[in-house]
């Protein structure tokens, strides 16, 4: 690993884990998911009954655990100027931005990772295509940081933060909800162009039992694409706004 | 001639409409400290974050050991310490952590200790950066700043909020970098600082230079000082001293004479014959060159002045 951006990490992860509450409940919150999962599901071996409620679940730990607090945790730095602090070395603005953002890419995708592990192996839904699976979890990790610096682009303080992020994850619960009510008929398209229907089209095919592996890879490009182009609406616009240091006039 | 590590030329800085830095221009050679003093707002910090590469300039152009330090911010970097206005700690790190994550940060970092023990911080080493003082925290930016032992150090008020002793302390570790060759840039509040340490100053008032040199070329602006009262029973209006600086009548109508020269040593003269040939003891004698205090108060008062002239148009 890169040294400055393995410096940030260990840092970043021991301000993390000095915060007793938020460790703990970062670790009971996909538990208990898990948990209510395999309890209403066990009756659910079909796909689309398993996919729904998994989808949304994923979908809640993107947008609180990925986006949320990644909005948050960039507009509180900028506001202690611990991002000006770290741009006065000499790592790029990518590694710092990574480096900052690492423990939550990493405790996302560790939460949503518990979720389906726990499921797989105490519930019935074991994923016919675990890759796509995967790529579900990146690419939504991704989208998520990518939103939240985004977000914390346009928002003035670390405070105003998590009221400017509810939007977007309201968009990415939502449509995750909406497009759950057709899953089982097919999406419409705007259902299809939204993150959450992507992903519910995603995590249905990773369970789908009657494609093939290969197949089933080729029936996601649509919707991995859809979820690369959010990502890449995060960056424009983060690229855009975002700003390393409160606002001075 | 000597090397310019630092070169600014008519440098503007704009936030929106309103115009922070004008028409900035100044080189610093190496080994060389250079201090921006001024009033707040006055422009010295939107300045030295430029140099820093910390923002664009609006126009006019800035260069770090020859390279632009906002495009080519790496490069630059690598050189350069930087020490910020206020600190932007994580404060939940201990002193050691913090020390930790910077050495990872730099390319060619010094031991934990080297600094440690050189600011008086080794004692406080496992302690949480939120339960530092403001003076520690200071002492804490300074290790940072100057742990990859940078040819180019930027102070950003280094002192402020600091007890005298620990200002001492700072001032000592900042002279034994300039024995090493480091080119410092300084801002401060503290004329005291700035007469103590730079071998050339500029204060900036309203965003501009007002006034740039030598320490000596600066001070030779304003004029000495010769006070003392007016001998009892002398008749001043008749009987005055003959000297070449400018006698204040206001004063010396409230019984103080007050000359302000140019040539101190001149009127000093003058004014110990004409005590002579008078007999006339000098009650609470005073004779001073300029300070830097002087020049800078003078300037602001110039500057207060012009201002309210212009609102007198305005209105």
């Amino acid at each position: 690993m890169n040294t400055v951006l393995g410096s940030i990490f260990r840092a970043e992860l021991k301000l993390l884990s000095r915060n007793v509450a938020v460790a703990v409940a970062a670790t009971l919150m996909p538990l208990a998911m898990a948990g209510y999962l395999v309890f209403t599901g066990k009756n659910s071996p079909h796909a689309i009954g398993w996919a729904v409620p998994t989808t949304l679940i994923l979908l809640l730990l993107f947008g609180m655990t990925g986006y949320i607090t990644s909005a948050g945790s960039l507009s509180a730095r900028r506001d202690d100027l611990y991002l000006k602090r770290l741009r006065c070395g000499e790592a790029s603005d990518a590694v710092v931005l990574f480096g900052v953002l690492s423990p939550v890419i990493a405790v996302t995708l560790a939460q949503c990772a518990l979720v389906l592990v726990v499921t797989g192996f105490a519930g019935s839904a074991v994923p016919t295509n675990p890759v796509l699976l995967v790529l579900v979890l990146i690419a939504g990790t991704v989208l998520a940081v990518t939103a939240g610096m985004a977000t914390s682009g346009v928002t003035t303080s670390s405070e105003q933060a998590q009221t400017a992020a509810m939007p977007f994850f309201l968009v990415l619960l939502g449509s995750g909800v909406w497009a759950s009510f057709d899953i089982a008929t097919g999406l419409s398209t705007p259902q299809r162009l939204l993150p959450g229907g992507a992903v519910l089209d995603l995590v249905r095919l990773s369970y789908d039992t009657t494609g093939t592996f290969v197949g089933q890879l080729a029936d996601g490009l649509p919707a991995l694409g859809v979820l690369a182009v959010w990502v890449l609406i995060g960056v424009v616009v983060g690229k855009r706004y975002f700003r390393w240091e409160p606002r001075a006039h | 001639m000597r090397d310019h590590v630092l070169e600014v030329e008519e440098l503007h800085c704009s936030y929106g409409d309103f115009e922070a830095v004008r028409d900035v221009s100044f080189q610093v050679g190496k080994g060389e400290l250079f201090a921006l003093l001024g009033t707040n707002g006055a422009g010295k910090t939107t300045t030295m974050e430029t140099v820093e590469g910390h923002r664009a300039p609006a126009s006019g152009s800035v260069r770090v050991l020859g390279k632009d330090p906002f495009r080519q911010r790496r490069e630059v970097r690598r050189h350069c310490g930087i020490m910020l206005q206020e600190s932007g700690f994580a404060g939940d790190l201990t002193v050691l952590e913090t020390i930790e994550l910077w050495r990872g940060m730099i390319s060619r970092p010094s031991t934990v200790d080297e600094g440690l023990e050189r600011l008086d911080l080794a004692r406080r080493r496992d302690v949480r950066v939120k339960q530092l003082s403001g003076g520690e925290k200071r002492r804490l930016d300074l290790i940072l700043a100057t742990l990859g032992k940078p040819e180019v150090l930027f102070l950003d008020e280094p002192t402020t909020g600091l007890d005298p002793e620990s200002r001492k302390a700072t001032w000592e570790v900042i002279r034994e970098l300039l024995g090493e060759g480091t080119t410092v840039l300084l801002t401060t509040h503290y004329l005291e600082e700035a007469e103590n340490l730079a071998h050339r100053l500029a204060i900036m008032h309203a965003g501009e230079i007002a006034v740039s040199g030598s320490l000596e070329e600066v001070l030779d602006r304003e004029r000495a000082e010769i006070s003392f009262d007016v001998p009892f029973g002398l008749d001043p209006a008749n009987n005055l001293p003959t000297v070449g600086g400018e006698i204040d009548l206001d004063r010396l109508a409230a019984g103080r004479m007050h000359i302000r020269t140019r040539d101190l040593q001149r009127d000093l003269a003058a004014v110990m014959q004409w005590s002579s040939a008078y007999e006339a003891p000098l009650r609470r004698f005073r004779a001073h060159h300029a300070s830097l205090d002087d020049v800078f108060h003078g300037l602001v008062k110039q500057g207060s002045e012009i201002a309210g002239d212009d609102n007198k148009v305005v209105a």
